[in-house]
């Protein structure tokens, strides 16, 4: 391997076999496909596109790139990639902490499982060597128990724990993978997959061992240079002065409000009256006890909060995700009480967004009495019982763990799913930010905002500043910041870096840590072939012309809101600039594009 | 009579204050109000207004929920508009 950061080393474990073998990451693949998501994806890939989500030939990767675990800032990511029960698409879904960086430390650039173990089982990663071992007694337990038990068994501070919760047991679709107790790879139902294959954790022992850059003089200058741009006061990642430092993630509620780009109810509003109550003004006002960060960055946007009363909890993921989707999508200002659920979901291990949003389309589903149970908007005591149940799959928790699509089917009317492609969309009404709308509907995952963050352009002027009630120019936007965050997600940086750095810093900091000499144009093709395998992988799936789309209430009822009262999603327009821009035909990719990229 | 809504860090910087109320009358702009702001709040001072009077990169003023980059710029008339709201650069994702 003539690249540098790499370990060079991948595990494949079997799991009905129970045999672990190590390979060499294939030069070529590195260099068309980087790391982390690119080549996770590409590893996906060539396991087939048409295998059950569920079933035992399923691949499950936890997977790091090549800046990861070096000085690098924001680098303490890990893309967990797989065949998605929830959607049937391919899917990444990332976390922080310090996992991604032990797993560099241990020897690995990942561990990819295949099979179905007979019984429980974690598997144990230390000095270039994985085992698998008995996880019986761990079976049934909650993710927090399940990460106290493990830390125990094999010390403290240069451990870290990525478990499933009786959610990824129960087969929930949308369960999650969590490292560390609160940093979820929380969309798509990884942890579903896990579950189905019997693997309760990961476990991952390793002490700080700082990867070389093959130019040191180059990197020093690149991280110098990247840093800078983070430190910034004028940018919103600056530490202890940026809103995002600061508050955290849910900075956003009262601007998205303010804009009439917050769904309340289902989408049904795109605003709510009570946003600053469960915004990150408030929080850092009431709640908000420590900051805490990821390995090797200095922004420290997690927000750890303490509720006391009736929704007691000690927790440190209150983002604007699931603050939004259990807190202004259910009519629900109660903050303690958000709090407490989004620590139910933690520990059964259940993506808080999609949770919050099988819980909003219910709450209208009843409203309409589609359904005889009675949820009513705001009822947090109803919430916390459905959160159980859903975890448990009992009674209608059986239906809600089936996702939003499934379950608004089930229940007899699909129009109050809020979901593309089976994955619900996230804290953006697409009403009042146009650009999130093309984006949730050509998404490679389904409908999420983290394959082209384009409210950077909408709200923040990054990297230039749009209004986010014109639908023009935002196909050409989200394709470019499709492939700008396919690259970045292979390295694997943290998303956050790209409202401060560009792809000049990304490209130094590449080539410093791995000695190629990548130009920006040609990182930009590396982002646009990773996100063409994707889209080719799930082509391949069934997910052909007509795939991408948006439910109808945001392209057919107007917004009731100030700042983007009125107003639809343009939909049809932005997909005949983005295809264009794409070079796809209606959503699917010619042969051509795929031999021009490199991919066949 | 009108109200400028502070966010964010521009909230701490307004000694908490979270809601201002400025008097406006028909044909004001939303320069002048700002002006009136900055007189009220002098902890303000930079943190929405560059040296050369333009509002500082990544800062938003809203008004009545449209960014007035997108209206008039700072001479934006407020007739019938009946709330600023203004932030400082605000970002996240997750």
């Amino acid at each position: 391997m003539k690249f540098g950061g790499y370990a060079d080393r991948i595990a494949r474990i079997d799991l009905t076999s129970g045999n672990v073998s190590y390979e060499s990451i294939d030069e070529e693949d590195a260099r068309k496909y980087v790391g982390a998501r690119g080549l996770g994806v590409k590893y996906v890939f060539d396991n087939g596109p048409n295998v059950d989500p569920l079933g035992p030939d399923n691949l499950l990767c936890f997977m790091n790139g090549p800046l990861t675990g070096t000085e690098v800032t924001m680098s303490g990511r890990m893309a967990i990639v797989t065949k998605s029960p929830l959607t049937g698409t391919v899917t990444d879904s990332h976390h922080g902490g310090w996992s991604a960086a032990r797993l560099r430390w241990a020897g690995f650039d990942g561990l990819l499982f295949k099979g179905r173990s007979e019984k429980p089982v974690y598997a144990y990663a230390e000095g270039e060597k994985v085992e698998l071992r008995d996880a019986s007694d761990l079976w049934g337990k909650g993710i927090h128990e399940t990460v106290k038990t493990l830390l125990a068994r094999h010390g403290g501070d240069d451990v870290s724990v990525i478990a499933i919760g009786q959610a990824g047991e129960n087969l929930v679709r949308y369960a999650s993978l969590l490292n560390e107790n609160d940093r979820a790879s929380g969309r798509g139902g990884t942890g579903c997959v896990a579950g189905s294959k019997q693997l309760k954790a990961v476990v991952i022992k390793a002490k700080k061992a700082l990867p070389k850059p093959a130019n040191k003089d180059d990197f020093k200058e690149a991280h110098k240079r990247a840093l800078a741009v983070i430190m910034d006061e004028a940018t919103v990642t600056s530490p202890r002065k940026g809103g995002l430092s600061v508050y955290g993630t849910n900075v956003l509620m009262n601007v998205t409000n303010t804009i009439g780009g917050l769904g309340s109810r289902n989408s049904q509003s795109t605003s709510y009256a009570h946003a600053e109550e469960i915004s990150g003004e408030k929080i850092k006002e009431t709640i908000l006890v420590h900051d805490p960060t990821c390995h090797a960055c200095p922004v420290a946007c997690k927000k750890e909060v303490e509720t006391h009363g009736r929704y007691a909890v000690h927790m440190e993921s209150f983002e604007y995700e699931p603050a939004w989707s259990l807190g202004a999508n259910c009519g629900n200002d109660n903050r303690d009480s958000i709090a407490f659920i989004i620590d139910l979901c933690n520990d059964y291990g259940m993506d808080a967004i999609e949770h919050g949003q099988v819980i909003g389309m219910a709450m209208e589903a009843s409203e309409k009495e589609l359904i005889r149970e009675r949820i009513e908007w705001g009822d947090t005591d109803k919430m916390v019982e459905l959160t159980h149940m859903t975890g448990r799959r009992q009674d209608i928790g059986n239906t809600l763990a089936e996702g939003t699509e499934r379950a608004a089917k089930a229940f007899g009317d699909p129009n109050i799913a809020m979901t593309v492609k089976g994955l619900s969309t996230p804290a953006y009404d697409p009403r009042g930010l146009k650009g999130m709308g093309i984006a949730y509907a050509t998404s490679n995952r389904g409908a999420c905002h983290l394959r082209a963050y384009t409210p950077s352009a909408e709200l923040l002027g990054v990297p230039t500043k749009m209004d986010p009630l014109a639908w023009e120019g935002k196909g050409a936007l989200t394709k470019l910041l499709q492939d700008l965050h396919a690259v970045s997600d292979s390295f694997d940086l943290c998303k956050f870096s790209a409202f401060a750095e560009g792809p000049e810093e990304y490209a130094a900091q590449y080539n410093a840590v791995t000695g190629a000499s990548i130009t920006v144009p040609e990182l930009l093709q590396t982002g646009e072939r990773i996100y063409n395998l994707e889209r080719h992988y799930n082509n391949l799936a069934g997910f052909r012309e007509g795939s991408d789309y948006l439910p109808k209430r945001f392209t057919t009822e107007p917004s009731d809101s100030p700042g983007s009262k009125g107003h639809v999603c343009e939909l049809d327009l932005m997909l005949k600039d983005y295809y264009e821009a794409r070079g796809w035909v209606n959503g699917v990719v010619p042969e051509s594009k795929l031999k021009e990229l490199e991919i066949v | 009579m009108g109200t400028v809504k502070l966010y964010a860090t521009l909230r701490q910087r307004a000694g908490g204050q979270r809601d201002v109320d400025i008097p406006w009358a028909r044909g004001d702009s939303v320069i002048e109000v700002l002006r009136e702001l900055l007189r009220l709040q002098p902890g303000l001072n930079g943190y929405i207004l560059g040296p050369d009077g333009s509002v500082l990169p990544y800062v938003s003023i809203f008004l009545d929920g449209r960014d007035v980059r997108h209206l008039g710029g700072l001479g934006t008339l407020l007739d019938g508009g009946t709330e600023i709201a203004i932030f400082p650069p605000v970002a996240g994702g997750r």
